[in-house]
């Protein structure tokens, strides 16, 4: 049986009144890289922050390597690696300063991964991390989690105000690191090109819910969308295998995760009379959008 | 461990502990060359006159000195934490909460108690030249709980600053004022010989406040 290392059990968290979510459930397999996807406002972050402690849900609870998380031990801790949004750090240090730091803290502190990264740096030793443009900091935060060698990384939105050259980086570094070591990871993103080059698997999240929690290349390879002609598209709306049905000028697009021929097996059954079918395959991006609607 | 938390401490507050050595003790001489200037002009038998007959104390300028440097040290220990969260890097440190938090609040407390000293000290050094063991025991005595205030209202800084909420943050501006006034009750000489020690054990009462707000912090507290 999978080793859990992250698992959320009947989640439910409130803003006020305003319901994030109810009973939410699920877990991070060991040695897996989890993306958490959803639009703004679906409860990515209130979940992160339950995760890390620093957000007590209305009820339920988060465990990681079965302790609870808001109460971690010390020797729990050192298994984790965390990156805030934003990549923060203690900015008043500098790059020598803040690797002097952290070392003390954690007994498999690996100096040479970090020093490797920051080798990449053009930066004057001494420079300070306030200093530093937004790619230099995320690669300095890259840094410290990487010489910690931590079992568990959880990474708070870790393509925010990067370039597309900074986040290659993160994304190259990271992919190596999980797979060599059999790290976990638990990931989110709102880019979600670097999320489909990273993660193993996804888990969608909607307003109040989770969508979706699959492999992604099982989802690759099921989910599709595809584009008809149609007179009647009320009768689409019955059909609970389909998702997101929009119209454009004539032509109308729904999502499944039914084969071609099962959909045609399906319009079939229901007397669906469809023309000019046509099946696409999906980026991740799209099947998100698929999955959550464009809106 | 510790060393190392001591060591990010010293990295925030290692400019501004220079600038207030500096600028303390060049307040400190500026003030005792302002008695020795009023020595020279008005005579020594006079100012022990005022001094004596009349109850005046010498050093009045010092009045809130401790206190402003406590909230400059507090603020250069605390702002640095709370700016886009940062004191989450600190909590998920693989050490007990409670130790982490203390070793900032203890940091903040060991220096300004050494400032006490430092500062004190040069005071009553001066006080001793010129006056009796009387006098200089009742600059001592006036003069502690102004310094004992600096002391605690470092300590009121962390809990304060950590705390996330604004409402609740305004509330403990207001308590930390209210206590903070104990220490300003009275200008009269050696007034508060008699609670002194009461003075003295607010402090170490009051170092576990700061949890309470780490525990609101870890809650995710809002407006």
């Amino acid at each position: 049986m999978e080793y859990k290392v992250v698992e959320c059990k009947h989640l439910t968290h409130y803003y006020g009144k305003r319901c994030i979510y109810k009973d939410l459930n699920f877990s991070v397999p060991s040695g897996r890289i989890l993306g958490l996807l959803g639009k703004n406002g679906t409860g990515k972050t209130t979940t992160i922050n339950i995760l890390n402690g620093y957000l007590k849900p209305k009820s339920g609870e988060c465990l990681i390597f079965g302790e609870n998380v808001a109460n971690l031990s010390p020797k729990i801790k050192a298994k984790v690696g965390l990156l805030i949004e934003g990549h923060v750090q203690y900015s008043f240090m500098n790059i020598y300063e803040i690797e002097k730091f952290y070392s003390a803290f954690y007994p498999k502190w690996k100096k040479s991964a970090y020093y490797e990264l920051m080798d990449l740096l053009k930066i004057d030793p001494k420079q300070k991390i306030s200093n530093m443009s937004c790619g230099q900091a995320s690669q300095v935060a890259l840094g410290l989690i990487l010489a910690q060698d931590p079992e568990l990384l959880i990474l708070d939105d870790f393509s925010m105000g990067l370039d597309p050259g900074y986040r290659m980086l993160f994304v190259d570094y990271l992919s190596e690191y999980a797979h060599a070591g059999n790290k976990t990871v638990f990931i989110t993103s709102h880019i979600i090109q670097d999320m489909e080059r990273l993660i193993d698997d996804c888990l969608i999240m909607d307003y109040g819910k989770i969508v979706l929690q699959m492999p992604i290349k099982e989802l690759m390879n099921k989910f599709h969308r595809y584009r008809f002609n149609i007179n009647n598209k009320e009768q689409l709306y019955h059909l609970s295998e389909i998702v997101n049905i929009t119209t454009i000028k004539d032509k109308t697009e729904i999502y499944s995760m039914l084969s071609i021929s099962e959909i045609q097996h399906l319009f079939g059954n229901k007397n669906i009379e469809v023309k000019n079918l046509m099946c696409d395959n999906l980026t991740l991006e799209e099947a998100f959008i698929g999955l959550t609607g464009k809106y | 461990m510790i060393w190392s938390l001591i060591y990010k401490e010293w990295k925030k507050t290692n400019y501004y502990i220079l600038s207030i050595l500096i600028v303390g003790l060049l307040f400190e001489a500026y003030l005792c060359l302002e008695i020795l200037r009023s020595v020279r002009m008005v005579g020594m038998p006079h100012v022990w006159d005022v001094i004596i007959n009349r109850n005046a104390f010498l050093f009045d300028g010092i009045k809130f000195f401790s206190l402003s440097i406590g909230v400059v040290l507090g603020l250069a220990q605390y702002l640095p934490e709370i700016k886009d969260k940062r004191i989450k890097l600190s909590l998920h440190l693989p050490l007990p909460e409670h130790k982490i938090i203390f070793t900032m609040v203890i940091y903040g407390q060991i220096v300004m108690i050494l400032f006490s000293f430092i500062f004190m000290g040069f005071i009553l050094l001066f006080t001793s030249f010129y006056f009796p063991c009387e006098i200089v025991t009742s600059v001592l005595l006036t003069i502690l709980p102004w310094f004992l205030s600096g002391i605690v209202v470092n300590n009121l800084l962390a809990w304060i600053c950590i705390e996330p909420t604004w409402k609740r943050r305004i509330f403990n501006i207001i308590l930390s004022f209210i206590i903070i006034n104990l220490f300003f009750i009275s200008d009269y000489p050696s007034s508060y010989v008699n609670i002194l020690i009461y003075i003295w054990i607010i402090i170490p009462l009051l170092i576990p406040s700061v949890l309470i707000s780490v525990y609101r912090f870890k809650e995710g507290k809002q407006d």
